[in-house]
C-alpha cells in the first residue's frame, strides 16, 4: 500500500433540488500537492471545495483527511483552514486577533496562540501589522492576513475558494507567487478552486478541469495544455482554433485531416475514429506558422486583422471558406498588411483531434 | 413647483418641532394656569412636581420598567433573530411575519387580551406591565437586528467555523458583534415604545403603581395644571438627550438618514 | 446524526421568542376571540356556553355601527393627509446635501416618534385649544373675534392625529426616494421632462411602495388610536377603541369587548388588505416575476 493520501474526495454525488451538481467526483493529494479544480461555473468546483469544508453534504461518497473519513463531522472538527474570496477577515478584530482565532477556539493558552499568530503572520510578510484592524488594509494584505489565519492553525489541507479573484491583475500575478512560495515552504496540501485556467496552470502541481459535474481531465499543468484530451478540455485550457474537418485516411499512426475547404493537413491519429468520420480539429494559435516548403500540409487564407500586443504578434487569417484562425507570432518589425494572403502551417504533433460527435 | 414644495416642507418641520417647544415653555409659566406664551417665568411648576408624589412614582416606574423591558427584549430578539439567519428563506419570512405581529394588531387589543390572561393568571402587577411592555418592544429589537444581519458579510461565520470555533463560539465571536448596530438601534426602539406606551399600562396598571404616561393621562382627564408641562418636559429632554448620546457613539440617525 | 444535533441545537435560539409570543400574544387574543362567544351576564359577568349574541349586538346597534363608521372616516382622513403632507417632507429631505442638516432635519422628523402620545396630545391641547396659541395669536391679529373651537371636535383629533403619525409616513418615502436610481430623473430630463413631469411620472410611481407602506402603517395606528380622540376629542368624539375602552373598566362587559376588539381586528385587516391590493394594481411592474 503506498502512502495514505492527504486528502481524498470519493465518488462525490451531490444535488440541489433536481438540478445534479455533482455526478461521482473522485480527487486524490499527496501530502504537499497543490491541486487546482478548474472549470466553468455550474461545473461543480466550489460544491467540492463546500463539501470538503464541511459547509454542504453529499448525497453520497465520502471526504478522507489522511485516512480518516470527516464527511460526517462538522466544520470545526475537520482541522482545516480556508483563504476565502472576499477575504471574510473579522472586522471587530485586530490582525493579530483574527490570525489567531482559530487556535483561541481550540483553547490554546494565550501566549502560544501570540506566538503562533506572530509566526503566520511573518511567513506572509506581515510582521508589525499585529495591531492593525482589516479595514486599514489594502485588498492584497488582508488577503495575506487571510492566508496567515488559515495557515495558523496548521491544517491537515489548506482550502481556497477563489482567493485572488477579488485583486487588480498585477497584485493578482504578484499573490500567484507568493503563495506559491509559502505553500511550498510550509508542505501543506492545498486544494484550490478557480475559473482561471491560466492562473490554475502558473501555480499548481496537478490541475483538475471539470465539467458539469464531472472531471473532463486531470493532470500536470504541461500534460493539460499540451494533450488535452476533449474538445472541451481543447477550448478550455489555453487558447485553441476550432474547425470542423474530415478524416480521410489513417495510415502508420498518423491520419491525413480533410478540411471544409478541400486542404488537407497530418495529424496525429485519434482513437476511434474511422475513415470518412467527422472530426473536431484543434490547434493552438501560438503553434501555427508560416509554412515552409517541408510541411506536409498548408492552409492559404487572407489576413483580416492583425494586433501588435508588445512581445508578440495576434493575427486573425481568414480561410477559404470563410472560417476564421488565430496566430500568435513572434512581432516582427514589419505587420503584415491587411488582406495579404499567407500560407499556414502546424507540427503534426500540434494539430489535435477529438471525434466529431462528441458532447461538450 | 419645487419652490411650493420647499416651502410645504420647511413649515411641516416647524409644525413638527413647535409643540415641544410650547410644551416646554408653557412649564415655566408663573402663573396658576396653563399657557402658551408662559406669563412670567418660575420654576414653580417644577417644584410642584418634584412634589408630587404620584409623578415623581410615575417616573420611577416607568424608567425602571422600561429597562426591564429593554434587557428582555434585547436577547431575547438577538436569539430569535440568529435563528432567523440560520434558516431556509420561506421559513424565514413566515416567521419574520409572527415575530413582528405585535405590531400590526391594534393595541387596544393586546392591551384587553393581556388583562384577561393575566387577571386568569394572577399577574396583574409590575410583572405583568414588564410582560407587556416586553411584547409590544420586542419586535423593534427584531427587525432593527434583522436589517444589520442582512448587512454582515455572511461568509464570517463560515470562516469561523472552518477555523475551528464551535457553533456557540461562532455566535458569540463573531455574529452578536455583527449585530451590535441593530440591537442598539432596536434597544433603543424598545426603551422608547415602554416609556411612552399609554394603551397597555392603562390596561394592566393597577392603582398607585402607574406609569408616568399613566399618571399625566388621568391629571389630564381632570385638571391640567403646569406641573404637567414640567413632567412633559423632563421626559422630552431625557428622551432626547439620551437618542443624542447613542447618536454620538453609535450614529443611529445617519443609518436613518440614508447617507 | 452532528447534523440533526445542530438543528436542533439551533431552534433552541428561538425557544424565548416562541414562548413570550405564544403565551403572551397568541394565547391571550385567542382567549378573546373565544370570549367574543361568550353571552354577558350582568351578574357574573361572563356566562357559560357559547352565542353569536354579542356580534348581533354590534353589527346590529346604529350607534355603534356609527362609531365604527366614524373611526373609519378618521383614520383615512388622516392617512390621506399623512401622505399629502409627507411626501413634500421626505422629498425635501432626500434632496438635502449637507450631512450635517440631513442629520438635524431627521431628528425633526424624528421627534413626534419620541415624545409620548399624552405628551404630545398635552401640547397639541395648549395649542388649539379656546385660549391655545393659535386662538389668541388669531384674536389679537383680529382675523377673528371669537376663538374657533378646535378641541372636542373630529377636525382636531384628525390635525393632532396627523402630526403625531406623520413621521412614519415620513420615513417610508424617504426610504423608497432613496433607493430610486438617480440616472433616472436625469434620463427623464435629458429627453425633455419638465421638473414637475419628472415628479409626476418618474419619481411619484416609483415611489409608491414607500407611500403604501407609511399610509398602511399610519392607517393602522388610527384605527387602533386611543390617546388622542380622547384627551382632543373629549368625550364627544366616540371612536372604536375607546369603546372597548368604556366596555372594560366602566361595563366590566368583557365578552362586549372582545367582540369590539375582533370586530376592529377585522376590518382593520380587511381595510389593510384593500389598501395594498389596490395599490399592486397600481403597479403592474412591481409583479413578482
Amino acid at each position: 500500500m503506498g502512502d495514505t493520501a492527504a486528502l481524498e474526495v470519493n465518488d462525490l454525488h451531490k444535488s440541489f433540488g433536481s438540478v445534479q451538481v455533482l455526478k461521482g467526483m473522485t480527487v486524490r493529494a499527496r501530502q504537499g500537492e497543490f491541486i487546482s479544480l478548474v472549470g466553468p461555473s455550474g461545473c461543480g468546483k466550489t460544491t467540492t471545495l463546500n463539501i470538503v469544508g464541511g459547509f454542504e453534504y453529499p448525497d453520497s461518497g465520502d471526504v478522507r483527511l489522511n485516512g480518516t473519513s470527516v464527511v460526517a463531522l462538522p466544520s470545526y472538527r475537520r482541522g482545516l483552514g480556508m483563504v476565502f474570496q472576499n477575504h471574510a477577515l473579522f472586522p471587530h478584530m485586530t490582525v493579530l486577533e483574527n490570525v489567531g482565532f482559530g487556535l483561541r477556539m481550540r483553547g490554546t493558552p494565550r501566549a502560544d496562540a501570540v506566538e503562533s499568530a506572530r509566526e503566520a503572520l511573518r511567513l506572509v510578510r506581515l510582521e508589525g501589522f499585529e495591531d492593525r484592524y482589516p479595514r486599514e488594509l489594502s485588498g492584497g494584505q488582508q488577503q495575506r492576513v487571510g492566508i496567515a489565519r488559515a495557515l495558523a492553525v496548521k491544517p491537515k489541507v489548506l482550502l481556497m475558494d477563489e482567493p485572488l479573484s477579488s485583486l487588480d491583475a498585477k497584485l493578482r500575478r504578484e499573490m500567484q507567487v507568493e503563495l506559491r512560495r509559502i505553500q511550498k515552504s510550509v508542505g501543506i496540501t492545498a486544494l484550490y478552486v478557480t475559473h482561471d485556467q491560466e492562473e490554475a496552470l502558473s501555480l499548481s502541481d496537478r490541475v483538475v478541469l471539470m465539467n458539469r459535474g464531472r472531471i473532463e481531465q486531470s493532470g500536470t499543468p504541461e500534460e493539460m495544455y499540451a494533450r488535452p484530451a476533449t474538445r472541451f478540455a481543447a477550448g478550455f485550457i489555453g487558447e485553441s482554433n476550432f474547425l470542423e474537418a474530415v478524416l480521410d485516411e489513417v495510415r502508420g499512426g498518423e491520419a491525413r485531416i480533410m478540411l471544409a475547404t478541400g486542404e488537407r493537413i497530418m495529424a496525429a491519429a485519434p482513437p476511434s475514429v474511422s475513415s470518412g468520420g467527422k472530426v473536431h480539429l484543434a490547434v493552438r494559435p501560438s503553434r501555427l506558422r508560416p509554412a515552409t516548403a517541408s510541411d506536409a500540409g498548408a492552409l492559404t487564407g487572407k489576413i483580416v486583422a492583425s494586433a501588435f500586443v508588445g512581445s508578440h504578434q495576434r493575427l486573425v487569417v481568414r480561410l477559404a471558406d470563410d472560417s476564421e484562425m488565430l496566430m500568435i507570432v513572434e512581432a516582427t518589425d514589419r505587420l503584415p498588411a491587411p488582406d495579404e494572403t499567407v500560407s499556414i502551417a502546424a507540427a503534426p504533433a500540434d494539430w489535435m483531434v477529438f471525434p466529431g460527435e462528441a458532447r461538450e | 413647483m419645487n419652490r411650493l414644495l420647499t416651502v410645504t416642507a420647511l413649515l411641516a418641520y416647524a409644525a413638527l418641532a413647535l409643540p415641544v417647544f410650547f410644551v416646554i415653555g408653557a412649564s415655566f409659566t408663573s402663573a396658576g394656569y396653563l399657557s402658551f406664551p408662559p406669563q412670567g417665568l418660575s420654576l414653580r411648576w417644577w417644584d410642584v412636581m418634584i412634589g408630587d408624589r404620584e409623578m415623581m412614582n410615575g417616573f420611577w416606574i416607568s424608567a425602571y420598567v422600561a429597562v426591564a423591558t429593554v434587557l428582555i427584549s434585547v436577547p431575547v430578539g438577538a436569539l430569535a433573530t440568529i435563528y432567523l439567519g440560520q434558516i431556509p428563506i420561506r421559513a424565514r419570512n413566515i416567521l419574520v411575519t409572527f415575530f413582528a405581529s405585535p405590531l400590526s394588531v391594534p393595541m387596544v387589543l393586546t392591551g384587553f387580551a393581556l388583562l384577561v390572561l393575566l387577571t386568569q393568571m394572577g399577574l396583574l402587577n409590575q410583572l405583568g406591565l414588564i410582560i407587556g411592555h416586553t411584547v409590544i418592544s420586542v419586535p423593534y429589537v427584531t427587525r432593527s437586528a434583522l436589517a444589520s444581519m442582512s448587512l454582515s458579510d455572511p461568509s464570517l461565520p463560515r470562516a469561523a467555523a472552518i477555523h475551528g470555533a464551535r457553533p456557540s463560539q461562532v455566535i458569540w465571536h463573531v455574529v452578536l458583534p455583527s449585530l451590535r448596530p441593530g440591537l442598539v438601534s432596536g434597544g433603543l426602539f424598545a426603551f422608547l415604545a415602554s416609556v411612552n406606551n399609554v394603551v397597555i399600562s392603562v390596561f394592566l396598571v393597577q392603582p398607585g403603581t402607574s406609569p408616568l404616561p399613566v399618571v399625566i393621562f388621568s391629571r389630564m382627564e381632570n385638571l391640567a395644571e403646569p406641573s404637567v408641562a414640567a413632567a412633559s418636559t423632563a421626559v422630552i429632554v431625557v428622551t432626547a438627550a439620551f437618542c443624542l448620546l447613542l447618536e454620538k457613539r453609535y450614529q443611529l440617525f445617519r443609518s436613518l438618514a440614508g447617507r | 446524526m452532528s447534523r440533526l444535533r445542530a438543528s436542533g441545537g439551533k431552534a433552541v435560539l428561538a425557544l424565548p421568542m416562541f414562548v413570550l409570543l405564544g403565551v403572551f400574544f397568541v394565547l391571550p387574543i385567542a382567549m378573546v376571540l373565544a370570549l367574543a362567544f361568550k353571552p354577558y351576564d350582568p351578574v357574573t359577568l361572563t356566562g357559560a356556553g357559547y352565542t353569536l349574541a354579542n356580534f348581533d349586538r354590534f353589527l346590529g346597534n346604529a350607534d355603534h355601527m356609527w362609531t365604527m363608521a366614524r373611526t373609519l372616516g378618521i383614520s383615512a382622513a388622516a392617512t390621506v393627509l399623512c401622505i399629502v403632507f409627507g411626501f413634500p417632507l421626505a422629498w425635501h429631505l432626500h434632496g438635502v446635501k449637507s450631512g450635517t442638516a440631513r442629520l438635524w432635519l431627521t431628528l425633526v422628523v424624528l421627534l413626534p416618534l419620541m415624545i409620548s402620545l399624552v405628551v404630545a396630545s398635552f401640547s397639541w391641547v395648549l395649542i388649539l385649544g379656546n385660549n391655545g396659541v393659535i386662538n389668541v395669536l388669531l384674536m389679537k391679529l383680529g382675523i377673528i373675534d371669537s376663538p374657533i373651537r378646535m378641541m372636542n371636535t373630529m377636525t382636531g383629533v384628525v390635525v393632532v392625529t396627523v402630526f403625531s403619525h406623520i413621521s412614519y409616513a415620513v420615513l417610508t418615502i424617504f426610504a423608497a426616494l432613496e433607493n430610486i436610481d438617480p440616472s433616472l430623473s436625469r434620463a427623464a430630463r435629458i429627453h425633455g421632462a419638465t421638473d414637475s413631469q419628472v415628479l409626476w411620472r418618474v419619481i411619484l410611481p416609483l415611489s409608491l411602495p414607500g407611500i403604501v407602506a407609511g399610509a398602511s402603517i399610519v392607517f393602522s395606528l388610527s384605527m387602533a388610536a386611543f390617546v388622542i380622540p380622547f384627551l382632543i376629542g373629549g368625550g364627544r368624539v366616540n371612536v372604536v377603541p375607546l369603546l372597548i375602552y368604556q366596555y372594560t373598566v366602566q361595563f366590566f362587559d368583557w365578552p362586549g369587548a372582545a367582540t369590539l376588539s375582533i370586530l376592529l381586528l377585522l376590518v382593520t385587516l380587511f381595510a389593510s388588505w384593500l389598501l395594498t391590493a389596490t395599490a399592486q394594481r397600481a403597479m403592474p411592474w412591481e409583479r413578482p416575476r
